[in-house]
């Protein structure tokens, strides 16, 4: 009987254990200065993003993976796209960090380029349709065809950006010590803080713009709207089958704050910007 | 692409010159290999690959340099024994590596001289590195060089070298491979770096057919009262050496006739008048006008130039003007800046190959254009004798077949002198120098 009852503790702590898997995602890391913070951090906001729904990712017995891909050079990056590989059923993230520092030890903003939920079971472009030059040259198709469909939950509405960055003031929070928390100058929470009042940190609606040019320019990671510290992002939105650049379309780019950069900010260390 | 070789010139081509000749012919002579080394600049594609992240992270790298040394020549049969040196590579990224052991895993093309590609050749096993920690923005090295070996017969395979034979190594795809690191999340992490549409060898082995070391003087082809096979064979070894010749240049008189002025040679009074051709091969004429009311141009034609190197080896060369101004004799001047030269240089061709050594202009006996080494370039247009002015430049491309970078070329200019507003009537002169080095 008491056997019994520890193989149920058990199982029930195993269960415990093993739900992120079960459930699906990996959390968005809270770091881009860890390995897998540094390599997934879009990689892995691209799933709120287009709603995807885990239970298809292989880690959960799915086919379909999500691939990390971050540039060193923001021309490469510039150049780059969003992609997706049909033979290895994967969808092809890029990503960018901006740092505040020459040494590149102090990461501020992230730039991600993310596939669209709905075209993830959109197939080929229309014949003809240029490709990118050389190395950025993508497979021609803007998603897997009929075998993505119900990778995305909720094709018809992306969720934006900001979800990502709430994300971030979320495990940014938590991560501080209650000193770090006494110290804070700015508190997403309802109960003010010694040195902030409630809700002083937030996130905002993305600003979304169609075209790459547009997107391209330099952004805030924070901006100071009053006493409130605003998380917001740029976000570039190209459906597939819209405007006849096939290579642009299917796209769903997001800039992000890092999370180092919010924690500087939340203890004053640097100012938003 | 820049491809800077190091070693023995003269030596290795005087040595290949050597092999190539008395390869051809079946015959075999002895020689000795030293060690080739180039360093080589390739448009490289590195990435971070970390498959347990299933992520990739391009480094940015557009140029990678490594450096490949190679015996000259090997005895046919005989491996090639190739080293391959590398630089460490920025990784860029934000956190260190702790517990990393890393080996550099180098491929290479092999070709036969500018052929394509038949097989290429990895070392998967060269020595790994101690145990390090590469801290954040840290570079990645491993043991440095690595040997690689390159067969030179394949048993049952469609490649057997023979004497003469050019071996060509290309750097292909070269890794870093993480044999261990501490963060699980690197398990299985390299550096991949790709070239980019690159065909530039980094070093060339020529086979050799070796001699006998106790070649045979005699032999009986028949005993008793028989006739027919087998018979019998001798051997003879037969040595070469070509030496090095020389860099030479010559003029030849061009007799196009200027454009824009005149011929006045028979006036003497009050000023001296000028032909408007070319008198000999070191005489320009450029005619004569009337002292304009706007300036104006007359186009002339430098002497024809041929230069020609029999040196042997893989070197360059230029040849380049400079010139006084005029002066006039009556003490009047015209600045040199007031000439421009607009120069062609090409190889010579079976029409236009004169001999050096010869009385007059003649052509070279048994001349053969196809020997001649490319890249050749003439200079810009309408470069001003106000500075020195570049007619022609050959790098050090080589003739694929002699191996060298000699040959034939020849080098013409029209030359556009600008005479300016009523200028003061005089019989000018100039003295050009020609300079080839």
């Amino acid at each position: 009987m008491r056997r019994r009852r520890l193989a149920v503790v058990l199982a029930g702590l195993l269960g415990l254990v093993m739900l992120p898997a079960i459930s699906g995602a990996a959390p968005i890391p809270g770091t881009t200065t860890t390995t897998t913070g540094f390599f997934r951090f879009c990689a892995e906001a691209q799933i709120p993003i287009a709603n995807i729904d885990t239970s298809k990712l292989v880690e959960n017995g799915g086919v379909f993976s999500i691939s990390g891909n971050p540039l060193k050079d923001l021309n490469d990056f510039i150049f780059s796209k969003s992609a997706v590989s049909t033979s290895a059923n994967k969808i092809l993230t890029t990503q960018w960090v901006e740092y505040t520092d020459a040494g590149q030890t102090q990461p501020k903003l992230l730039r991600c380029k993310l596939r669209t939920g709905e075209s993830l079971n959109q197939g080929a472009w229309p014949p003809a349709a240029p490709n990118n030059g050389g190395r950025f040259a993508v497979e021609p198709v803007f998603g897997f065809g009929a075998a993505g469909n119900g990778l995305s939950t909720n094709p018809a509405t992306d969720q934006q950006c900001r979800v990502i960055n709430q994300n971030t003031i979320n495990s940014v929070w938590a991560s501080l010590s209650p000193g770090e928390i006494n110290s804070a100058l700015y508190n997403p929470t309802n109960a003010a803080t010694p040195n902030a009042a409630a809700n002083t940190l937030a996130t905002v609606p993305d600003t979304v713009v169609f075209d790459g040019p547009s997107w391209t320019p330099p952004v805030a990671a924070i901006t100071l709207n009053g006493a409130v510290a605003e998380l917001g992002s740029r976000a570039l939105i190209a459906p597939s089958n819209s405007s006849g650049n096939a290579r642009f379309e299917g796209a769903h780019y997001c800039t992000l704050a890092a999370p180092e950069f919010l924690k500087r900010v939340i203890l004053g260390q640097v100012a938003p910007s | 692409m820049m491809l800077t070789l190091r070693v023995g010139r003269i030596g290795r081509r005087a040595a290949a010159v050597t092999v190539a000749a008395l390869a051809a012919t079946g015959i075999v002579a002895g020689t000795h290999a030293t060690a080739e080394a180039a360093t080589i600049s390739v448009p490289f594609l590195c990435a971070f690959n970390a498959p347990v992240l299933n992520a990739s992270y391009d480094l940015g790298i557009t140029s990678y340099s490594v450096t490949m040394s190679s015996p000259l020549i090997v005895n046919a049969g005989d491996p090639i024994t190739a080293d391959y040196t590398f630089a460490p590579v920025a990784t860029g990224l934000p956190f260190s590596i702790a517990g990393a052991q890393v080996r550099a895993e180098p491929t290479v093309n092999i070709r036969t001289q500018s052929g394509p590609v038949l097989f290429n050749v990895t070392n998967t096993s060269a020595a790994v590195g101690a145990t390090t920690t590469i801290g954040p923005n840290g570079a990645v090295t491993a043991p440095s060089p690595v040997s690689l070996t390159v067969p030179t017969v394949i048993p049952a395979g469609p490649v057997t070298f023979v004497p003469g034979e050019k071996i060509e190594m290309v750097p292909a795809q070269f890794k870093y491979v993480f044999v261990a690191v501490s963060d699980p999340n690197l398990a299985g992490a390299d550096i991949t770096c790709t070239p980019q549409s690159s065909t530039t060898f980094a070093t060339r082995t020529t086979i050799f057919g070796p001699p006998p070391l106790t070649p045979i003087d005699r032999c009986i082809a028949q005993t008793g009262d028989v006739t027919g096979p087998p018979g019998c064979k001798t051997e003879q070894v037969i040595n070469l050496s070509v030496t090095q010749g020389r860099l030479t240049q010559r003029a030849y008189t061009n007799i196009t006739p200027t454009v824009g002025s005149t011929d006045e040679s028979a006036i003497t009074t009050p000023v001296g008048g000028t032909s408007n051709v070319n008198s000999n091969a070191t005489t320009i004429n450029m005619g004569s006008i009337t002292s304009p009311f706007s300036p104006t141009t007359i186009i002339g034609n430098l002497n024809d130039i041929t230069v020609s190197d029999t040196r042997g080896g893989t070197f360059g060369w230029s040849l380049t003007a400079s010139m006084t101004g005029f002066t006039g004799a009556a003490s009047n001047t015209l600045p040199n800046s007031a000439l421009t030269a607009t120069p062609i240089c090409s190889a010579a061709t079976g029409s236009d190959a004169w001999d050096y050594d010869a009385a007059g202009q003649s052509l070279i006996p048994g001349f053969d254009p196809s020997l001649v080494a490319p890249g050749q370039a003439a200079g810009a247009a309408a470069q001003s004798f106000g500075g020195t002015v570049s007619l022609c430049t050959k790098n050090t491309d080589e003739n694929l077949t002699s191996g060298s970078s000699g040959g034939v070329y020849t080098v013409k200019s029209t030359l556009s002198l600008t005479i300016p507003s009523f200028q003061a009537a005089d019989r000018y002169t100039a003295v050009m120098t020609i300079t080839l080095a």
